[in-house]
């Protein structure tokens, strides 16, 4: 079954990738993101390279994954003013198709959480979450993303979201802000109202902003760095 | 047309410069304001007068058309205090704002100046929004944004810009220089990344412009933005970016201890800085206690390292395997190289600087502590009496290893060590040292389940000043014609095998080797799973077992450690055990075997909930040798040597934090050590002090400090009693910039004194602090002295006033 | 191994060798210097090398210039053993009587003529390392006819004070009060008097080593009786005043007189913290501190440095440098602790120290 689901994957992005690029001579792939922010422990790896440390400032085009490890985030920032914050243990695959000033994003989230503030998408253009179990097309939102082995999570702070499972009966709808939608791996898909958990879950994954409380003592600094309250 | 352009352009770019204010005021000496747009944040950031000393700011604005102003606290920082106007606030015409400050003297001042009487606050123009700014996305720094100068770069997205910009042509400024040539253009982004950046920019508020064109080079729109860079004193420390860091610390103190005083100055310079993956380190330390007769005080030190190896010039304390060489300053070179599968480390240096000794009289024969010196400098006297000095002691380390430790390590040193004879004249019994050790390391899962083992032998010559033995003394002490009749050629065989290496005469110790007495060994083996860490470790140390390496090593023991820490209930509870076993006369060359045995256990609770931490431990200390003054009383040897000597010691701690008005911390410590000595001193001992502390928080910048602590001890049959007291408090000013504390200590009973401790810092800058501390003792208690020839005690009684002062300045560099 | 022999050999040889002539002897006596808790080999192991041989014994004989002949035995009593056994004797020529030391033997004045020696038992001894046991000296004068004119005799046991010698309080780490920090140690048999040292230790990654060898020291006391195996702090005399809240180390050595050096036995350094005024506030902060930061990776780092009883608290500051108060700080921490997925990293950075 798992075997399955990941071919359906592959073939998706393989499909989006060839339809995105057919007629076009193989180019050096655009920037269509900046990595704005990283904390702690966070590797990126281009199409054919490897994984490496990543800095800020760091452009990342069609293609590129990024990672992170243990208390570690990233957050990305795309050419359209769209913010993913990547949280902790997470891995993500961005896929971008360019035209004119049109771009259509797709990204994939291996595992992890992944907070989401889409810009509002101009006519011909979406951004597209793939997880394992789910695919979500989004024209401007917020909201919040949590894939586990147990499936997908899309808690949605306000706006619409088309979706569809991809897995059992691939039931496909739609949602709006408030609401939260569970993808299961047998194919199931629960809509209910965002719960006081989703709803503390949503907040915390969007800080980004690390402090630090410097105790000074007379044999040096002890020094926590913590994400903000 | 062209002249219009140009106008048009010189008109844009003044518009561009953060517009600076300069009102005249006492506080404020500029005023720096981004480019104010419409439903844009816009950022305000006041520098102040040099002299001033502002503990508050607040701003006070309005939009156009509104009556009231939003009155906010702005955020002060060094020498700056910032605030940012939301977007929403921001409105065309225009925005209306003022500004307050309050001093450290409590005085009040408004920006503008006649702003308390005229009303009139200062405005600013906000221009209206343009279409075209949705085409130009500034990514980073967002506008308004804080960042620290680590953290910044920029970047652009021209997703949106229309078909007639020419991308490629857009220019970019930053505080009115263009910076597009470091600029990277990959289509719709633009970058200016944190490498090619090489401008470090100070604190304070900066401008970002962005001016597109279009295909005919026409300026087609600009926009502008403006972010704060952040001072970076605080806020990196710590980071794995830092490229230098440094601190200077001054220190000067005249303390004056029973009518003698002393100054002592002192001035110590650390600075460290890394560049691709090396790393330099310095440190220089001057002080006045440097005396040409005492060994080194100053200190002088740089090294270079990086992953595969470092190199160390000047005073610093190299590390070899423990038992050879360890924590001993050594002022001269080190050096190692660390490729992994094989590692080599070398020192070299000196231990003691040569310090002339002192001619105390002239002698006619020899004796103790009198020695041969030269006739022709010394008015013909061949012998004198001497305060001997010190030879100068040279150091030679290396140690090849292979592995790289993490899994596996084999190593081998070599030491020697030897005073120059010839560096001073008057100095007795020059010293050399030759150590040998290996030592092994195997770690597996992480070091999780570690093995090391080293073990080292030495030999040691203590008096080297003639030399190995001639040929001719070696003839005359041995053979047919010597008091000793062995072949004199077996013991020129030896020394020659050893010479330049080791200087052989009957000075050298061990004359045993073969019975291990200067052999050291250890083997420890370690666990650590499942919050419990165990440790169990055997060691071996030969009577004669010596390395001038290391300051200090216990020999003539053999024994087992073993230690458990164990952390419970998710690391609230940490329970420690430890039990050692040591014994002597390893080479029976004494009457009786002494076994020490100690017992170290503790129990501490950290709650993570409002509870008090409780922390608990005994030790039990007990060291015997089976002789006892009782059992043979008429056998003087047994009668002196026995020892039979328990030392029981107890010692609790609580601590509670708990809100009643205030915030409070209370500490209460319990501490008894018994000593029971069975040997013929009877030198029992019970001491016990029970102390309570507590301190509280009246106000964030006020605490205080109350400490009792009673004390009762009995030695051998005296009893001595006490009370002290405690009260001290601590206040801070001017937004903590100056630290006050102060504290009274009086004491009662036997101990009779009184202290009076007083301290004022004050942070000059974030960065730079001055400290000034003031100490008064009265002291008058009833001494035991003992008379030096007599050895017989007396009571003195002592009166003395000390007063200590001291100026510190310190100043870290980031 | 023959060159240690010898050198035991050489030893005994010269501290017994004399010979006397015929006379009316009024007096003889042997007299060994004691205490002579040790003796090192070496040390007397040439007889013509003067400038390292010191006095152990003397013989003295009267009236001079008469003409004796000194014989001697030694008989060694081996440690734990009751019986002894013969390890040397000798014979000196005819020389004129005289009081002399053991560095006049074998000397041009006073022949040897001849030595005996229980080479096992020789053995036994080098195989030690250092003479040990008992050793009974029995000599007998003579005249030049074989006469027995007088005897003398005295025995000297080594002690071989122990090398291990061990501070008994304070216990390492303890902390104690100003007026009350009682040194203790374990009697070190043989010893001529103590000596007790004490100086600062500035922050704990200084070793105690360096701390104790650090420029003007706080106590530096040479004259504890060796009766005694305790002292008060405070009742020595004091170079510069100690004070409350910092950590000081302490050191005793075992002075023993040897006869031409005085051999210094060191205790181990032990460091101890007085206690200060600000304790309960540091260690409510400390505890807290400890609590949030066991659960962190390198937790145990944490414990090492915030058990550290000579760690003060000076100042809370944030990122940017503004100070945050104790009750913030409380705040935090309980926050941490419930939520300890929001702690990124803790470290603790030492200050440099010279």
């Amino acid at each position: 079954m798992k075997k399955f689901n990941f071919m359906v994957v592959v073939l998706m992005l393989v499909a989006f990738t060839a339809t995105n690029f057919a007629g076009e001579n193989p180019q050096p792939a655009a920037p269509i993101a900046i990595v704005m922010k990283i904390v702690k422990d966070v590797s990126f790896k281009k199409v054919d390279g490897d994984w490496s440390n990543i800095k800020i400032g760091q452009a990342l085009s069609t293609g590129d994954e990024i990672k992170t490890g243990s208390k570690s985030l990233a957050l990305v920032k795309f050419t359209d003013n769209s913010i993913l914050r990547v949280r902790e243990n997470c891995s993500i695959k961005i896929y971008a198709d360019k035209n004119d000033k049109q771009i259509s994003k797709n990204t994939y989230i291996g595992k992890g959480g992944v907070n989401f503030e889409v810009a509002k998408q101009q006519q011909n253009e979406e951004f597209q979450f793939t997880t394992p179990t789910m695919v979500a097309s989004i024209r401007g939102t917020k909201g919040f993303f949590q894939v586990g082995d147990e499936g997908t999570v899309l808690v949605l702070e306000e706006g619409a979201v088309d979706y569809k499972s991809l897995l059992g009966d691939q039931i496909k709808g739609n949602v709006k802000g408030g609401n939260s939608v569970v993808f299961t791996n047998d194919g199931q898909v629960t809509v209910s109202t965002i719960s006081p958990d989703q709803q503390k879950q949503l907040e915390d994954s969007k800080k980004t902003n690390t402090k630090k409380i410097i105790i000074k003592t007379n044999q040096g600094d002890l020094i926590i760095e913590y994400l903000e309250e | 047309m062209v002249k219009k352009v140009t106008f048009f352009v010189v008109l844009f770019l003044l518009g561009l410069i953060p517009t600076t204010f300069s009102q005249i005021s006492s506080v404020v000496s500029e005023v720096k304001i981004g480019n104010a747009k419409e439903n844009e944040s816009l950022t305000i950031e006041a520098r102040f007068q040099p002299s001033s000393s502002v503990t508050k700011a607040v701003i006070g604005y309005r939009s156009f058309g509104q009556n009231e102003f939003t009155v906010s606290d702005m955020m002060v920082q060094g020498s700056s205090a910032f605030f940012t106007i939301p977007a929403a606030e921001v409105l065309p015409p225009n925005i209306e704002y003022f500004m307050k400050f309050s001093m450290t003297t409590g005085v009040e001042e408004t920006y503008p100046e006649e702003f308390l009487k005229s009303n009139t606050p200062i405005q600013i123009q906000v221009q209206s929004i343009s279409g075209k700014d949705r085409e130009v996305l500034v990514m980073s720094p967002e506008k308004g944004e804080k960042i620290l100068p680590d953290e910044f770069f920029i970047s652009i997205s021209l997703l949106r810009a229309s078909d007639i910009v020419n991308k490629g042509a857009t220019k970019i400024y930053l505080d009115n220089n263009d910076v597009t040539n470091i600029a990277l253009f990959a289509e719709d982004i633009i970058i200016i990344s944190p490498e090619n950046f090489q401008i470090q920019l100070k604190d304070g508020l900066h401008s970002l412009s962005v001016e597109l064109y279009d295909t005919t080079n026409t300026l087609y729109h600009s926009v502008s933005s403006q972010f704060v860079i952040l001072n970076p004193s605080y806020a990196l420390l710590g980071q794995s970016a830092i490229n230098y860091t440094g601190d200077v610390r001054f220190e000067s103190r005249n303390e004056n201890v029973q009518t003698v005083g002393t100054w002592y100055n002192n001035l110590n310079v650390n600075l460290q800085a890394d560049y691709k993956g090396f790393n330099l380190q310095s440190n220089v330390y001057l002080t006045s206690e440097e005396k040409k007769y005492l060994q080194p005080n100053n200190r002088y030190m740089v090294n270079l390292s990086h992953d595969y190896g470092a190199i160390t010039l000047g005073d610093h304390y190299p590390k070899y395997p423990s038992l050879v060489l360890n924590g001993k300053r050594v002022r001269g070179f080190s050096g190692e190289v660390n490729l992994g599968f094989f590692n080599i480390q070398t020192s070299f240096g000196e231990i003691y600087r040569n310090v002339e000794g002192s001619i105390i009289q002239y002698k006619d024969t020899l004796g103790s502590n009198i020695i041969e010196v030269n006739p022709s400098k010394h008015n013909g006297n061949k012998y004198a009496e001497v305060n001997p000095g010190t030879f100068k002691r040279s150091l030679l380390a290396v140690r090849p290893s292979f592995g790289k430790g993490e899994n596996f390590q084999f190593g081998l040193t070599f030491l020697h060590v030897k005073d120059e004879t010839s560096s001073i004249e008057l100095g007795t019994a020059p010293k050399e040292n030759l150590v040998l050790g290996t030592d092994l390391m195997f770690g597996f899962d992480n070091q999780n389940i570690l093995f090391t083992t080293q073990a080292a032998f030495s030999l040691l010559n203590n008096d080297i000043s003639n030399g190995s033995l001639s040929d001719s003394e070696i003839v005359a002490t041995f053979g047919p014609d010597g008091l000793i009749n062995i072949n004199p050629d077996d013991v020129k065989k030896l020394r020659d095998q050893v010479s330049g290496l080791f200087t052989v005469n009957q000075y050298v110790t061990p004359l045993n080797p073969q019975k291990l007495p200067s052999l050291a060994a250890e083997a420890a083996f370690s666990l650590n799973y499942f919050d419990n860490y165990l440790k169990s470790s055997y060691i071996y140390r030969g009577e004669q077992y010596s390395s001038f390496g290391q300051s200090y090593v216990r020999t003539d023991v053999a024994g087992i450690n073993i230690l458990d820490r164990l952390r419970l209930f998710e690391n609230k509870f940490f329970v420690s055990v430890g039990y050692e076993s040591l014994q002597d006369n390893l080479q029976k060359i004494k009457r009786a075997t002494t076994t020490f045995q100690t017992l170290n256990t503790s129990l501490s609770f950290y709650p993570r909930t409002n509870l008090p931490s409780i922390i608990v431990g005994y030790t039990r200390l007990n060291n015997t040798n089976g002789l006892s003054p009782i059992k043979d009383p008429l056998d003087s040897t047994a009668y002196l040597s026995a020892i039979n000597d328990i030392t029981n010691r107890i010692s609790t701690q609580l601590s509670y934090n708990f809100e009643w008005y205030y915030r409070h911390s209370v500490s209460l410590s319990f501490v008894n050590s018994a000593r029971d000595d069975k040997s013929h001193a009877n030198y029992d001992i019970d001491n016990s002090s029970v102390t309570v502390s507590s301190g509280t928080r009246w106000f964030d910048n006020l605490s205080s400090s109350l400490n009792i602590s009673m004390n009762n001890s009995k030695v051998d049959t005296t009893n001595f009693s006490y009370v002290s007291i405690a009260l001290g408090a601590n206040y801070s000013m001017m937004q903590d910039k100056l630290l006050l504390s102060g504290s009274l200590s009086p004491s009662f009973g036997d101990y009779k004194r009184t202290s009076f401790d007083a301290s004022a810092l004050y942070y000059l800058m974030p960065n730079l602090t001055v400290q000034f501390q003031f100490r008064y003792l009265n002291y008058d208690y009833t001494s035991t002295k003992i008379d030096q020839y007599t050895n017989v005690q007396y009571a003195v009684k002592t009166k003395a006033n000390d007063v200590i002062m001291g100026l510190t300045t310190q100043l870290y560099l980031q | 191994m023959k060159i240690c022999r010898t050198f035991l050999f050489v030893l005994f040889a010269v501290l017994l060798s004399s010979s006397l002539s015929a006379q009316s002897i009024t007096d003889f006596r042997l007299e060994i210097f004691k205490p002579l808790p040790e003796l090192n080999l070496g040390a007397l192991s040439i007889a013509n090398d003067l400038s390292g041989a010191p006095r152990v014994f003397s013989i003295s004989i009267v009236p001079e210039n008469v003409d004796v002949v000194l014989e001697g035995e030694i008989k060694w009593t081996d440690v734990g053993k009751s019986n002894s056994v013969p390890l040397f004797d000798f014979k000196t020529r005819v020389f004129k009587s005289k009081a002399f030391y053991n560095t006049d033997l074998g000397s041009t004045t006073i022949r040897i003529a001849r030595t005996n020696s229980n080479n096992s038992v020789i053995n036994d001894i080098i195989n030690k390392g250092k003479p040990t046991g008992r050793f009974e000296f029995k000599l007998t004068l003579k005249n030049p006819a074989g006469v027995v004119l007088r005897t003398a005799s005295d025995f000297v046991e080594f002690i071989n004070p122990t090398q291990s010698f061990t501070i008994l309080t304070p216990t390492k780490d303890a902390e104690g009060q100003l007026g009350n920090i009682l040194v203790s140690w374990i009697q070190v048999p043989g010893s001529d008097h103590y000596k007790i040292k004490v100086n600062k230790r500035t922050n704990s990654s200084q070793s105690l080593e360096n701390a104790l060898a650090s420029p003007s020291p706080y106590i530096d006391f040479a004259n504890i009786p060796s009766s005694k195996t305790s002292v008060r702090l405070s009742d020595l005399p004091t170079l510069r005043p100690l004070q409350e809240g910092l950590e000081y180390v302490v050191q005793v050595v075992a002075v023993i007189k040897l006869p031409n050096e005085s051999k210094e036995l060191p205790s181990e350094i032990v460091n101890f913290r007085i206690a200060g005024a600000n304790d309960a506030r540091d260690n409510a902060i400390k505890n807290s501190l400890m609590a949030m930061t066991q659960s962190l990776p390198g937790g145990s780092t944490f414990a090492s440095v915030l058990s550290d009883r000579n760690l003060r608290i000076n100042r809370l500051v944030d990122e940017n440098g503004n100070p945050i108060s104790q009750d913030q700080l409380n705040n935090l921490l309980m926050y941490f602790n419930t939520h300890p997925d929001r702690v990124i990293s803790a470290q603790f950075i030492y200050n440099e120290n010279p």
